[in-house]
């Protein structure tokens, strides 16, 4: 069981990393990060979507209709330059909390040091 | 059949009701619901059971209203639809205000108990406003004043430090010349009244005389004529354009009034050098006529004496002078004179209406207590009658409860609900304004004769409307938020089951509230009773003099002349009693000197003596009492040398018997001729100081003794002989009681006042204590019911009904018992004479209070009282 305020903090990183990969929309993206966490961590269309607006507001991402066959229109999300940069200085927040860390605890057997 | 379009056309619709979800979050989200159910019937679900599945996935409603509705603004904004955002918020308030209308309509009485208290508040605060706007107004339009200041003087005497406002005629000249901060310095008098005659017609006009340089401290603009010259010639006068359209008629303007020629006192011709705008109400210094005061000292050598206190200066500072400093110099300028004993300063002149008061030598407030006691009354107002509005809301939500459990078992929120709540008291807000606006405007010709002030329509600035709506607004808003938070909050599963109960806390605050309100009212009855006992005092208590039956004219032309001959021909007339002169009024003295000596004085004694000039028959026209030796009689011609004193100045004297011993005044020796009882001399909270009867020529005013029954009589002989001996006088003449009452104007004012929000305080607590009894009673009509149909008697049930209510007034009573006493001490103090608090008038209002509660409360206990059991008990 993974913690509420780590679940939390984890929102942004995960949605602004996985929108930078490709454009994608909300559905996919808990599906992707449930996926990642191997069910560990599932949001909920209540928590994703107000963050995913919020970003939208701020100006770090960028959304759009796409036809979809088989579906009525879907909202896709993609990164803004701006987007990106805050990515950026996310990465390197979370990375360095990392390292830090791993030189407490070591490296361990069966944990994955790499991005899946 | 499961349909899963239907349902997600149904939970679609759900969402669609939600405020916070914006047109395409709702597509997102059903499309995600749509993946959801997809992936999940890939898992093996049935439809059904997808759906069921997917709604729990998505996350509980609340969190969906409160997460959406933080990003809410955002989104707008991004999209540039505010526009649109107020307009379907506009809509939606038009909603509210039409089920608002429609609710309240339905609960007239309700709606009429809360309209009509909040109206009489607001109106109430409006017209303190209003009072308090314009005595903060006073004297604050000169354009220099920020650098005027009016020269003060503190007089020490035997260690006692007063503060006089009158100061000797050099100063002025003084401060001018030796000081440097000073730029100008203008001498006054006490206001004065002269005699104007131009064209055989006679006005008696309010004047002064002043120094030259009037115009150049004060901004009282001329309409005509230049300020910088218009009292320099010793012939000048300066008139208002009132005066100017009574001499010379309305179109004075078209004709050349300026150097024109009238008469003064009829002893001097001058000429009009400057017409000036009427002085505006809000100046204590007012004047129709203005003389050069170089005139009126060229023939009188006392006024050039610096032990000789009779004259108001105002100084105007330099631009950039310190006061600190001016003052530090300016200090010890009497002692250079030869008067120890008084220290001179300089005291800010828009300061000297509201915080003109000293004791001991400091400042301690004056007028502006007055005005911070009526605005702690107009909040007082405004809480009690937001304290009933919030009582009545709340004591209702039990009728409410089913259709608050309704609304929201049919999809409302709780915003909306309070939106709507609060939406039905800010409709009651606006009506109650809108009457509290009907009254001021139609009862402020009241308000101008109850306060003395002349507040027309036209001066409601703007200004005073934006804070009249500010206050209805704060009022409305803070009053109707408990309310509508309150009744939103109920749990629509406790209310619709019919097992909702009020909690404990709420029955305990509104009682507190009903309390306080009760403690309130009691404060405000309670100091009016005090106020008018010892206005009646002092308007009634025996000053030394008889005060009644006592008329005087002026001592001028032929009835000065041949004084003797017209007292001996009114003397003769129908309804005379007696007849003497005096300088000018025994009941305002403004004379004062440490002077006079005696053998065996202390020269150190610096106590101040009032002195008096009189003609013969002063005492017994005045009908003083005399306790010892004779009063001037005209039989001795020695007797125009003596001097007849008080007891206070006979116990200054040290003399048990002071009866022919020596006093000296103004450097005539004489010998005491009798002794007279203390005599009030002034407003009640002065002291009676000692006092000097002086027999003398040089005084102002006739005052003739009338017999009591006859004064028209006396009136009709006084006139007669008068204008025998003035026929150029337009005879006027004043009584002494209506004067005395004029000097406690504004004491009375204050009482009348007192009494209005006395009235109105206990109104308002009323209307709320109907209301909440109407509604106890209609909560409780089954147990009533149920008590009838066991025997119980109606007075039995009223009894029951109102206890509660009555305990709650007393304990609001009890608590502000010695509030009341200690405040009403204090303001008793002020007074040097004055009642003692009495248990009485804390009896008689506390029974009053009750009397009155009791009756308010038991029209509904008896009503419901007498309700057929019968019908209460049916089952609804």
């Amino acid at each position: 069981m993974i913690q509420k305020p780590l679940i939390a903090a984890s929102l942004r990183p995960f949605i602004l990393s996985i929108i930078a990969e490709e454009e994608t929309y909300g559905y996919e993206i808990i599906h992707h990060v449930q996926e990642l966490t191997a069910g560990e961590i599932i949001y909920t269309a209540s928590t994703l979507y107000p963050v995913l607006h919020q970003l939208e507001n701020d100006g770090l991402l960028e959304s759009f209709w796409r036809e979809v066959e088989k579906a009525p229109n879907r909202k896709y999300y993609r990164l803004t330059p701006i987007g990106a940069k805050s990515l950026e200085a996310e990465k390197r927040q979370w990375l360095h909390v990392h390292r830090a860390l791993m030189q407490l605890w070591g490296p361990a057997p069966g944990l994955s040091l790499s991005p899946a | 059949m499961f349909d899963l379009e239907l349902s997600i056309a149904a939970w679609r619709r759900m969402l669609s009701n939600n405020p916070a979800l914006v047109g395409d979050d709702i597509d997102e989200l059903v499309q995600h619901l749509r993946d959801q159910v997809a992936a999940l019937r890939a898992e093996g679900l049935s439809q059904e059971e997808a759906f069921r599945r997917a709604l729990v996935l998505m996350g509980d409603y609340a969190t969906v209203e409160r997460e959406y509705g933080k990003v809410y603004w955002g989104k707008r904004r991004r999209r540039g639809e505010l526009v649109h955002e107020l307009v379907w918020r506009t809509a939606m308030l038009k909603n509210y205000l039409k089920i608002a209308w429609r609710t309240l309509f339905r609960q007239k009485g309700y709606a009429f108990i809360n309209v009509t208290g909040l109206s009489v508040g607001l109106a109430c605060s409006f017209f303190i406003l209003l009072w308090v706007m314009h005595e903060v107004s006073v004297d604050r339009f000169h354009e220099r004043g920020d650098r005027i200041y009016r020269v003060l003087r503190h007089e020490t005497i035997n260690g006692e430090v007063f503060t006089k406002t009158v100061t000797p005629g050099p100063l002025g000249a003084a401060l001018t010349n030796d000081y440097p901060e000073i730029e100008n310095a203008t001498i006054t008098r006490l206001d004065q009244e002269f005699l104007v005659t131009y064209d055989g017609e006679s006005f008696r006009e309010q004047g002064n005389h002043v120094s030259a340089d009037f115009f150049d401290v004060f901004t009282f603009p001329l309409l005509q004529g230049n300020p910088a010259t218009a009292l320099q010639s010793a012939k000048a006068v300066v008139i208002s354009e009132r005066l100017a359209a009574n001499l010379f008629g309305a179109d004075w303007q078209k004709h050349g009034v300026l150097g024109k020629s009238i008469n003064i006192d009829h002893e001097k011709d001058v000429t009009i050098t400057a017409v000036a705008r009427d002085v505006p109400d809000n100046s204590t210094i007012r004047f129709d006529v203005l003389l050069p005061i170089r005139e009126f000292f060229a023939t009188r050598e006392w006024t050039q004496q610096w032990g000789n206190n009779s004259f108001p200066v105002y100084v105007l500072l330099k631009e950039g002078a310190s006061l600190a400093d001016a003052n530090a110099k300016i200090a010890g300028v009497m002692q250079q004179h030869g008067e120890q004993d008084e220290a001179v300063f300089l005291y800010p002149f828009e300061d000297m209406y509201l915080h003109g008061r000293f004791e001991h030598g400091f400042n301690t407030g004056g007028r502006i207590d007055l005005v911070r006691i009526f605005v702690v009354v107009a909040v007082f107002l405004l809480v009690i009658a937001s304290i009933n509005f919030m009582n009545l809301a709340t004591a209702r939500s039990t009728q409410r409860s089913k259709e608050i459990g309704i609304r929201k078992a049919i999809g409302s929120t709780q915003r909306s609900l309070g939106a709507q709540f609060l939406t039905e008291t800010m409709l009651l807000v606006a009506v109650a304004f809108v009457l509290a606006l009907v009254f001021v405007i139609g009862l402020l010709p009241a308000f101008n004769t109850v306060t003395g002030t002349n507040v027309g329509l036209l001066d409601l600035s703007p200004v005073f409307l934006a804070a009249m709506f500010g206050i209805a607004l704060l009022t409305g808003l803070l009053t109707g938020s408990y309310p509508a938070f309150y009744l939103s909050s109920f749990n629509p599963v406790v209310t619709l089951r019919g097992t909702f109960r009020q909690k404990p806390g709420e029955a305990r605050l509104r009682k507190g509230l009903v309390v306080f309100q009760f403690a309130l009212s009691t404060l405000i009855l309670v100091s009016t009773a005090t106020v008018y006992v010892q206005i009646r005092y002092i308007m009634e208590e025996d000053l030394g003099l008889d005060r009644g039956h006592l008329v005087s004219v002026e001592l001028e032309g032929g009835v000065q002349e041949r004084y003797e001959l017209f007292r001996q021909e009114l003397l003769e007339k129908p309804g005379i009693v007696n007849v003497t002169t005096c300088d000018p009024d025994p009941l305002s003295i403004n004379y004062f000197s440490s002077d006079p000596s005696w053998e065996g004085k202390d020269s150190d004694n610096q106590t101040e003596m009032a002195i008096i000039r009189v003609g013969y028959d002063f005492v017994e026209t005045m009908q003083m009492e005399l306790i010892a030796g004779r009063t001037h009689s005209r039989q001795f011609g020695t007797d125009a040398g003596g001097y007849v004193i008080n007891e206070q100045m006979a116990k200054l004297m040290g003399k048990e018997d002071p009866v022919g011993a020596r006093l000296t005044v103004w450097g005539q020796e004489g010998p005491v001729l009798g002794v007279v009882k203390d005599f009030h001399m002034a407003t009640f909270d002065t002291p009676i100081s000692p006092t000097i009867i002086v027999l003398n020529d040089d005084t102002e005013r006739v005052w003739v003794r009338t017999e009591a029954g006859k004064t028209q009589e006396a009136l009709a002989s006084l006139k007669a002989v008068y204008e025998e001996f003035n026929p150029s006088y337009p005879f006027s003449y004043r009584f002494m009681d209506q004067e005395y009452e004029a000097m406690y104007r504004s004491v009375r004012v204050m009482g009348r006042l007192a009494n209005v929000f006395a009235v109105i305080a206990t109104l308002i607590s009323c209307l709320g204590l109907f209301g909440l009894a109407s509604f106890t009673a209609a909560r409780r009509t089954k147990e009533i019911g149920v008590r009838k149909v066991l025997g119980a008697s109606v007075s039995g049930i009223v009894g029951l009904l109102s206890k509660d209510f009555l305990q709650l007034v007393g304990v609001g009573f009890l608590i502000a018992v010695p509030l009341t006493y200690f405040a009403m001490q204090r303001w008793l103090d002020s007074f040097a004479y004055h009642i003692e608090l009495s248990l009485g008038v804390y009896l008689l209002t506390g029974t009053l209070l009750l009397v009155i509660a009791l009756l308010t409360v038991s029209c509904q206990a008896i009503k419901a009282a007498l309700a057929d059991p019968v019908k209460s008990l049916r089952y609804e």
